[in-house]
């Protein structure tokens, strides 16, 4: 680089991270930016991991010999159900989370992700939720039903105690995270490449992550009501999952799997991203089949959606039902290989090279594989008949979940490590730490394949000596701690790395992606300027891009008003579309998720009346949020350099914030086709129908709410239209707050009026939920339709800058759909209870 | 270089067309089967095969159909957007094109039980 194009780096440098860096102290507090939260997640879900090894470590002393009297049966109870729920939702979910916060907008060539703000409430609501999980098992109340909760074991007849409300709540306050990283993920992926990246051009992980976080907005939404609905069970006896009152415990197993099944594949595919990412790089060739993986993951996807029966196996499901999922189980395996193919065929082309990355591909490949094939054998109804609930679906879950994430993870952590830090590993620990881990692994829970064979139930405390059992379970044990001490290893490794590793500019592993274009660790604003993509984004030449962009001489190679400013694109071609200005550091995510906080802990001691205090203040927060969006007047095209010049997000038609409202809305689709789902399920499988009190409604009432929620939509979208035309859209808009108004009151009417008792039988209960569905969401429609109005008064709303009323526009019309449906599912559902009852 | 060609976001979906089809004759599948089974159409016959059996199989034959359409119409897109110079589209349509033979053959071999096992045991 020359004299003077270093001098222009280094003032352009100085000028973004003025604007974008995150000062040391309580500030720190205040951080939106991705490589922050990206690292402190990572470390947050390496922490639960380290507290679920521990309680792992615990059943293995428990389970060493026959008849330990190490710890009781209550206190294991809590062991391997929060064994289970830590390493589930509190480390995998999680550090795939920060892997994708961290890495992303560096894979895409973008500065930051979509919503900065929501990714740091993300953070907040994961660490607090995660937290009352821990203390509720320091105190000695943790959850002990099991990491999948069943009914009705995890009813209040049975667990009296908070212990299964901080499962329902903690883990549904965690799940906030959840949805917020998938919209996050979805919409940069989308929106906010490096231009001229198109579909095609897209690093492989990319899609992965896509991929993934389209499973999470489908995945989630069927356990977050499932929590909802047991919570509600649990606290005011709505009895949904109760047989001697029209409620049914599968009803539970469905709503769990139906999450449960797709976590696996989304643990696993974002760790097969990485596998795709690392393997070519130290094969030295592109990999091979991009387009036929994309397929692959694209069928995985799906098809993981119609398994979750098989876990299921075992409850009374007619045969014919079996063999749709037996076959969906069996089927999942082919686009899988795909994977495993295209990575031995991507080695079997190129020049490869070991390393320590390479190490954890090969145990990955190794243990995933036989996983795998385990799964094939439980996929077969038989099999599954003789094997349930005994040791050997312990041995394959771990196969599958340590095999498919924990190693590929590991490869990844070595791999991107240097990028975190700015140093090379030093390899001296981590080969022997690998065996230790691969020996240990191996040694604990192929034992435990053999162990099931054999006969032993999972979740005892204590077996008998002599059944065949001991000598396996001892040597599990053995195992286990030698896994411990290898991930003990890793951790002095990677400290080690961190003191002594030796430094370096760019690109240790010679990769061809965009991350490695940037000087490491990287700076606060990712990129000087924004590169452009003319090929796939996995085979550029990091040191030529990294020194061009730092130099300035991409797109947005400047510094402007004090804007964090970075690119939106078209969707599939990757044309620059916007300019996207995001949020400067803020503690209102801090403050919002304390407020949640509040809520749920107000929630979990039964302070229902006082948890409408901290609700509100999450509402008001939420407004809070909107203080610095948005501009006063019209801006008109900005010049993001090489001679383009586009709108601001604000002032375009698709916007970052418009689609992450397609897709939470998508999202929330899909937990009311999931309770659809369940009226049905309970209508047609329960014991106890018909009930014996019916909802009486007549047709007025009815007609009434959905020409009040309609009529809402409708006159949101006159006032949009009203505003492209060039003004008369307040009165429109306030017009909808009043529909949303009446439309509450008619379904608070109607619930207190027409419908029978909720807690009198599953039937009401449904109801009862079905339409106080609506009245929230038409609660909140009055609210979006206010903000709207006030946000015309204040001027931040003009013909080109329609952005809020837009937004609200979409809530408004899901309203209006969701609330016709629900209505009519009210009318109809007496009618086809009389036809027949159902669990008959 | 910015690829110049116009394709539009909704493409995108007929990456996915085949197996939504798949996702919904799964869905229609499992959902007829239970209620068949609550109502008893196993029990009542249309000439040589149950109720049951006759709506089951039908729905197959309607999913396979949706299915091969899929098929068809991601064969007529792939074969259309190989003209010269173009690279984002035929790569789209030649995805979809293959995940909807995907999901055709997915659709026959997890729903394919239909034929010839018993419905309500």
């Amino acid at each position: 680089m020359s004299e003077t194009r270093k001098t222009d780096a280094v003032r352009l440098h100085r000028e973004l991270d003025e604007i974008w860096h995150t000062p040391r102290g309580l500030q720190r507090l205040a951080a939106v930016n991705h490589t922050i939260l990206g690292r402190r997640f990572i470390i947050a879900a390496f922490v639960f991991f380290s507290i679920g090894g521990i309680l792992s470590m615990l059943i293995r002393a428990q389970l060493a010999t026959p008849n330990t009297a190490f710890v009781g049966p209550e206190v294991y109870n809590q062991i391997f159900t929060m064994h289970g729920t830590v390493m589930m939702f509190l480390f995998a979910i999680p550090m795939f989370e920060g892997f994708a916060i961290y890495l992303l907008p560096k894979l895409l060539g973008a500065r930051d992700l979509a919503f900065p703000r929501l990714t740091a409430l993300g953070f907040y609501c994961y660490i607090f939720g995660g937290s009352i999980l821990i203390v509720a098992m320091l105190a000695g109340v943790a959850p002990d039903s099991g990491w999948f909760m069943y009914t009705p074991l995890s009813s209040s007849t049975y667990t009296p105690g908070i212990n299964a409300d901080v499962w329902l709540l903690g883990i549904t306050f965690v799940e906030i995270s959840a949805i917020s990283a998938a919209v996050e993920i979805t919409v940069t992926i989308l929106k906010m490449r490096a231009p001229g990246m198109s579909l095609d051009r897209m690093p492989i992980f990319a899609w992965y992550l896509l991929v993934t976080a389209g499973m999470m907005l489908i995945g989630f939404p069927p356990l977050i009501l499932g929590s909802i609905l047991l919570e509600l069970e649990r606290a005011f006896d709505l009895p949904f999952f109760d047989p001697t009152r029209g409620g049914d415990s599968l009803l539970w197993q469905h709503l769990f799997w139906l999450f449960g099944h797709p976590e696996v594949y989304i643990i696993f595919l974002p760790a097969a991203g990485a596998v795709s990412t690392i393997i070519p790089v130290f094969a030295r060739r592109e990999l091979m089949g991009y387009r036929a993986v994309i397929v692959a993951i694209v069928a995985v996807a799906f098809l993981s959606f119609g398994l979750w029966v098989h876990h299921m196996f075992t409850v009374g499901i007619p045969h014919l039902a079996l063999a749709f999922f037996s076959a969906a189980s069996a089927l999942v395996a082919i686009p899988t290989a795909v994977q495993i193919f295209a990575w031995l065929a991507t080695l079997a082309h190129g020049r490869p090279r070991f390393d320590v990355p390479m190490l954890y591909i090969f145990g990955f490949l190794f243990v995933f594989v036989l996983g795998g094939l385990t799964g094939v054998m439980l996929a077969m109804v038989p099999f599954n008949w003789q094997v349930h609930d005994s040791y050997f679906v312990v041995a394959h879950l771990h196969y599958v979940l340590v095999g498919g994430f924990v190693f590929p993870m590991l490869a990844a952590a070595y791999y991107w490590l240097p990028h975190v830090t700015g140093r090379l590993t030093m390899h001296k620990i981590s080969v022997p730490a690998f065996w230790l881990i691969f020996v240990g692994f191996n040694m604990t829970f192929f034992m435990m394949h053999l162990t099931g064979l054999r006969g032993m139930p999972r979740r005892v405390h204590t077996y008998p000596s002599g059944v065949g059992w001991d000598w396996l379970n001892l040597l599990s044990s053995i195992g286990g701690f030698i896994l411990t001490m290898g991930f003990a290893l890793i951790l002095v490794d990677i400290i080690l790395q961190f003191r002594f590793g030796k430094p370096y500019r760019r690109n240790p592993w010679g990769a061809r992606t965009l991350e490695w274009a940037q000087p490491n660790p990287p700076p606060s604003y990712n990129f000087a300027s924004l590169p452009l993509v003319d090929r796939r984004a996995d085979t550029l030449d990091p040191h030529a891009i990294g020194n061009e962009l730092a130099a300035g001489n991409g797109y947005l190679g400047f510094a402007r008003n004090g804007w964090q400013e970075t690119l939106g694109v078209d969707m599939t071609t990757g044309r620059p579309d916007q300019t996207i200005v995001l949020p400067n550091r803020t503690f209102l995510p801090l403050y919002t998720a304390i407020a949640i906080g509040l809520f749920v802990l107000c929630l979990l001691f039964k302070f229902y009346w006082l948890s409408l205090v901290p609700l509100a203040v999450t509402l008001l927060l939420c407004l809070a949020w909107t203080n610095v969006t948005g501009l006063r007047h019209d801006h008109g095209e900005l010049d993001i350099g090489n001679g383009i010049s586009v709108p601001p997000h604000y002032e375009a038609d698709g916007p970052p914030s418009w689609w992450g409202m397609v897709f939470l809305l998508a999202c929330n689709g899909t937990l009311y086709a999931s309770l659809i789902f369940a009226v049905f399920f309970l209508w047609l499988v329960a014991p106890g129908w018909p009930p014996t009190e019916l909802i009486e409604t007549g047709l007025i009432l009815p007609l009434m709410t959905v020409i009040a929620v309609v009529g809402a939509a409708l006159l949101s979208r006159m006032a949009v239209a009203a505003n492209a035309g060039g003004g008369g859209a307040l009165p429109l808009i306030l017009c909808a707050a009043g529909a949303h108004v009446v439309t509450v009151g008619l379904l608070l009417f109607l619930i207190n009026t027409a419908l029978p008792e909720p807690t009198s039988h599953a039937y009401a209960a449904t109801a009862f939920v079905t339409l106080a569905y609506t009245a929230i969401h038409s609660a909140l429609g009055i609210v979006f339709a206010l903000y709207g109005a006030w946000r015309i008064m204040n001027g931040f709303v003009s013909a080109r800058r329609s952005l809020d009323l837009r937004i609200g526009k979409l809530w408004h019309d899901y309203t209006a759909l969701t609330g016709v449906a629900g209505i009519a599912l009210i009318l109809v559902m007496p009618l086809i209870v009389a036809i027949q009852g159902g669990g008959q | 270089m910015i690829v110049s060609e116009r394709v539009p976001a909704s493409r995108l979906m007929w990456l996915l067309a085949g197996f939504i089809v798949w996702s919904a004759a799964f869905v229609a599948l499992y959902s007829m089967l239970s209620i068949g089974c609550a109502f008893g159409w196993d029990q009542a016959f249309l000439g040589p095969i149950s109720v049951q059996r006759a709506v089951l199989v039908g729905l197959l034959v309607i999913s396979l159909i949706a299915g091969w359409w899929v098929v068809r119409i991601a064969a007529e897109r792939r074969r259309a957007a190989g003209g010269a110079g173009l690279v984002l589209r035929p790569f789209i349509e030649t995805a979809a094109w293959m995940a909807a033979w995907a999901a055709l053959a997915s659709t026959l071999f997890s729903l394919g039980p239909v034929l010839f096992l018993t419905a309500c045991h």
